[in-house]
């Protein structure tokens, strides 16, 4: 191991120690600092990560569109592997933003799954995600790969702006402009930095596996030893 | 307070799943890479040798 790896090492390592310290404080503040809500009790307290997770999960989608594109004009692969390990994170988050919305629509709406514009929105990005993975292994050619690949994360943005105009275009169960306790703002932002730092150092780690994937790739062909 | 308990349980497994499997990756990965660089340096090594030859 070469002197730039070792500081990248212990540099993730701390940054993984500060995000993990942000966890520990995010649970203290959902858990006690904020109020319990009056009508749903201690259900409530979901919003704090599914909000959360879907934030990243949109974050995750708009990185790969904008990375894909970055591709699409430079040809440049680490573009490309910046926007699959973007569109990992963010398929993880959309599938955590679909598992706890629906446990909070089971409580607060009495129903798992209904065809609400926001939730079919956050399904179609979960499904064009999945799609990409399929599509992504189901070709060889590295460089026809990641330029089909990027198209698709290049549409894949036509469903953010869907996402987020969602309960005002067609009027769904979310609620518009959501009403909250002053503490419960605080908890919800301390919630969003902590899973933003989650999602930038789970990415830029997987982007890191990604190019020691590839050089490992590059060496296999040179030297035609591959297992 | 179940549903509460399931939705972070979920969520903490997920991420902990993930975690694991790209810590898994990248050992698997890194002696892969050991292996190749060290394949490559003994062939550069036994080349000069063979052209001597």
């Amino acid at each position: 191991m070469n002197r730039n790896t070792s500081v990248r090492t212990i540099g993730a390592w701390a940054v993984g120690l500060a995000v993990a310290a942000l966890f520990a404080l995010t649970g203290w503040m959902v858990f006690v600092f904020a109020p319990r809500e009056a009508t749903m009790g201690d259900v409530q307290r979901i919003v704090y990560l599914h909000i959360s997770v879907a934030w990243c999960s949109l974050a995750g989608a708009v990185a790969m569109g904008l990375t894909a594109a970055a591709y699409l004009i430079r040809r440049n692969p680490a573009w490309d592997r910046w926007s699959q390990a973007a569109a990992e994170i963010g398929w993880l988050c959309a599938t955590l933003t679909l598992v706890t919305g629906s446990l909070w629509a089971h409580k607060a709406w009495n129903t798992w799954w209904t065809w609400e514009p926001r939730l079919t929105a956050m399904l179609v990005l979960w499904v064009v995600l999945g799609g990409y993975f399929l599509l992504r292994s189901s070709i060889e050619d590295v460089q026809r790969r990641a330029r089909l690949s990027a198209v698709l994360a290049i549409l894949a943005l036509a469903d953010i702006p869907m996402i987020i105009m969602a309960t005002r275009w067609f009027r769904g169960m979310h609620p518009v402009t959501p009403q909250m306790d002053p503490r419960m703002r605080v908890v919800l932002l301390t919630s969003l930095v902590t899973f933003t730092a989650l999602f930038v150092l789970l990415t830029v780690l997987r982007k890191r596996q990604l190019d020691l994937a590839a050089r490992v790739a590059s060496l296999e062909q040179k030297t035609g030893i591959v297992t | 307070m179940g549903t509460l308990a399931a939705a972070f349980a979920i969520t903490f497994s997920a991420v902990v799943s993930y975690v694991t499997w790209l810590a898994r990756q990248h050992h698997r990965l890194r002696l892969r890479l050991d292996a190749l660089e060290m394949a490559v340096g003994a062939e550069e090594t036994h080349r000069p040798k063979s052209r001597a030859a």
